[in-house]
């Protein structure tokens, strides 16, 4: 059995595991508490989850809709093809179950979506996001409006993410956390967190140029780019009022660009 | 005609104000209503338990309209928030 501790933003995972596999990809993703070269910052705000991993299921099927059930002893359970995870509600301990690497990390940002907005503690965004001069900016957008492109093109900017952003919001203020959660471009992890200035929402075009966003607009653009499985519309309601604090927080632009890194000298 | 029961939204909606308007979230289906300013005072009126007519009542004094517009106005916008599934009680116009 490998036991690690990952470290994702402020929270710790506790993981148990003995398929080698599993644990080889946990810890080429995941910093683990005690043992990653980068510091992480400050002391953990919370006790660990345990997550226990097993290996199982059926290969992904193409749809990633997730059946949503309750056990007669009120644990929560998610289950795709590819994966299970079965959890307490007071996310104490997890349980789970996945056939591959794609269902590993899919059942980890699940896991972890749920977890963060459980706390109330903030929201995982479909998004990538840079830091530019000590700010970061936060790209969203429909499927294939460019996200990793924006960020591809951002280098040698430092990365916080590429396709998940770990968004922490509260009344005083809206920070960006280095998310492990990876599609494709990976960078130096980035310790703590950085304050959020700006969200752009992405628009491939010819010409270059920004549009800002009204409060009211932006709190219903980006709440489908929230990552979240709805299972209990308490927790649902977190969500829209952790979205609105965003909104009103952060300033939200249309960002019209090309290809190329001029988009740059439009976003303040 | 309006039925003198009295009409509530359904439990568990939030009304909420951003940049003066309002928005209805409704957590159970996951939707996201923008309401107007007099559809988001209808909202409002509906948490004191009126009657259609009382409601009625209430909108002809606050926008100075008659009571029969009143009336017909309202109960165009009772089916329709109905029609949502908005309401806790069924209002049959």
């Amino acid at each position: 059995m490998v036991e690690l501790k990952l470290v994702i933003a402020e929270q710790r995972l506790l993981t148990h595991t003995s398929v080698p596999w599993i644990a080889e990809w946990l810890q080429a993703f995941f910093p683990i508490d005690g043992t990653d070269p980068v510091e992480i910052g400050a002391d953990p705000l919370m006790p660990a989850m345990n997550v226990h991993i097993h290996e199982g299921g059926s290969p992904f099927e193409g749809s990633f809709h997730v059946e949503k059930n309750k056990s007669e002893d009120g644990l929560l359970i998610f289950t795709r093809p590819d994966y299970v995870i079965t959890v307490d509600p007071s996310f104490k301990e997890a349980e789970l179950t996945v056939y591959n690497s794609f269902a590993l990390k899919h059942a980890m940002m699940h896991l972890y979506s749920l977890y963060i907005v459980h706390l109330g503690w903030g929201l995982l965004i479909h998004s990538s996001c840079v830091i530019d001069q000590g700010r970061a900016f936060l790209f969203s957008g429909h499927s294939g409006a460019g996200k990793s492109t924006a960020a591809r093109l951002s280098s040698p900017r430092q990365l916080l993410s590429d396709e998940a952003s770990i968004v922490r919001i509260t009344a005083d203020g809206v920070s960006v956390f280095d998310s492990p959660f990876r599609s494709e471009l990976l960078s130096e992890r980035t310790p703590g967190s950085c304050s959020l200035a700006g969200i752009y929402l992405l628009n491939q075009s010819e010409q270059i140029y920004t549009q800002a966003i009204a409060d009211r607009e932006a709190f219903i653009r980006i709440l489908d780019k929230v990552f979240y499985w709805s299972y209990d519309s308490a927790e649902t309601m977190k969500i829209m009022k952790l979205t609105k604090i965003l909104a009103e927080q952060v300033a939200f632009h249309e960002l019209y660009f090309q290809k190329n890194n001029l988009f740059w000298e439009k976003i303040s | 005609m309006i039925i003198s029961d009295k009409v509530k939204r359904k439990p568990g909606l939030d009304l909420t104000q951003m940049d003066g308007e309002w928005i209805l979230l409704d957590a159970d289906l996951c939707i996201v209503t923008r309401l107007n300013e007099t559809g988001g005072r209808i909202i409002e009126l509906l948490d004191r338990e009126l009657t259609p007519g009382e409601l009625a009542e209430r909108l002809a004094s606050e926008y100075e309209i008659t009571l029969e517009q009143a009336q017909a106005d309202l109960k165009r916008y009772l089916s329709t928030l109905d029609e949502a599934g908005l309401l806790d009680k069924r209002y049959e116009g």
